[in-house]
């Protein structure tokens, strides 16, 4: 329902853990191969030499500051601050995608502005009656460029979804009727923590 | 349902799976983290002060001494790494569906969690079986419902009666995917139950 951007969640996870298992597949080769052991330790034993060879070629100019060494750090240091404001960005886009207009009515007179908060006040106080319900939760999101309409439901154990869901579906018809059209909408039905702790309800 | 069909697709689709926030969210967080404490080596290298945990040359020289190390060591770390790698590409690839069912409604894309079918068809199938409520105990998972009664000690159980009442109840719920259901009678009894 909301806008998270569940293909580069996959991608992210999907990059680390090729990194993290080829890191552990290399680490038993080496334990357990004799010939990779040697590669190992000459191909490192070139990487180490090379940058430090780099590192010794690109020295700071001298300034007041009590800094000495390459400036090559100072781009490593660039390149590690850059990757961290994108992962807090990749964590601050998680979630979101809730909406605040319900619906916008156009004409040349004028435009008629509906607040997500009519229906979700209209909605949830006439779910709020119901003895069947423990509690609702209305909230609206945008997605595919449309309000919808979001109805989440705990309900008291051994209750059939099905009332739930006929009790849910007379309130949104009823909401249309009020609303003068239709809304998409998602109905959620969970069992809920309170649930497990009320006693069964005895509806005959 | 036919008006918003590709919204309605695109909800059921994404309430039925997970989106690996969770996972996503804390390796952001621990590659942060690493990189963090990376940082911090350097400036330290840069100040020419000791590092925290290891100068960066120490690090280099950590990496380039892993083939001298024991290599009992450098195999233990190793497959602890290569399992966290593998269970990282299980989370990116696999499917992540929830346990939870769509209920075949036009109005509104409704789901419900599998527990909350598990306790309707339990109260159904203890009150056919005759057994008390506690007694009958279900599971839902995506394709099947299997409800285990324990009977009370010296009473009969009808199960056909309790398969007969999840199948009625199953088929007034109509869920979109049909879920194949079984009952299943405890060998020993309860007294008092």
């Amino acid at each position: 329902m909301n806008s998270t951007n569940r293909v580069l969640n996959r991608l992210f996870i999907l990059v680390v853990g090729l990194v993290v298992f080829s890191v552990g597949a290399a680490l038993l080769l080496v334990a357990i191969a004799g010939p990779v052991r040697d590669t190992w330790a000459h191909s490192v034993a070139i990487c180490v030499s090379g940058v430090t060879r780099w590192l010794r070629a690109t020295p700071l100019p001298n300034q007041p500051m009590p800094i000495s060494g390459s400036w090559l750090w100072l781009v490593a240091l660039a390149a590690g601050g850059a990757l961290i404001i994108l992962l807090a960005l990749f964590i601050i886009r998680q979630g979101h995608g809730h909406t605040r207009r319900l619906i916008t009515v156009g004409g040349d007179a004028g435009m008629v502005l509906v607040d997500s908060r009519v229906a979700e006040h209209a909605i949830q106080d006439a779910l709020s009656g119901r003895p069947e319900l423990i509690a609702s939760h209305v909230s609206t999101y945008q997605v595919k460029h449309q309000s919808v309409l979001k109805v989440a439901i705990t309900c008291r154990r051994g209750i059939s979804p099905r009332e739930v869901s006929r009790i849910v579906t007379e309130v949104l018809v009823a909401f249309d009727t009020l609303l003068g059209g239709q809304l998409p909408a998602l109905v959620k039905i969970s069992a809920g923590i309170r649930a497990r702790a009320t006693q069964t309800a005895r509806l005959h | 349902m036919t008006a918003y069909r590709s919204t309605y697709q695109r909800i059921s689709r994404r309430e039925m799976h997970s989106p690996r926030s969770v996972a996503a969210i804390t390796l952001a967080l621990m590659t942060s983290a690493a990189c963090l404490w990376l940082m911090s080596e350097i400036v330290l290298h840069l100040l020419g002060r000791p590092g925290l945990l290891a100068t960066p040359s120490e690090i280099a020289h950590t990496v380039a001494g892993a083939g001298a190390a024991p290599p009992a060591l450098v195999g233990v770390i190793g497959v602890a790494t290569g399992l966290i790698g593998a269970l990282l590409l299980f989370l990116a690839v696999a499917p992540g569906r929830r346990s939870r069912h769509l209920l075949a409604i036009e109005r509104a894309v409704t789901i419900v969690d599998s527990e909350v079918i598990a306790s309707a068809l339990a109260r159904d199938a203890a009150r056919a079986a005759g057994v008390a409520p506690d007694n009958a105990r279900v599971t839902v998972t995506s394709r099947r419902v299997t409800v285990h009664i324990t009977p009370t000690s010296g009473t009969p159980v009808d199960r056909t009666a309790a398969l007969t009442a999840v199948q009625e109840h199953l088929h007034e719920l109509g869920l979109r995917r049909v879920l194949q259901p079984k009952v299943t009678v405890a060998a020993v009894g309860r007294v008092g139950a």
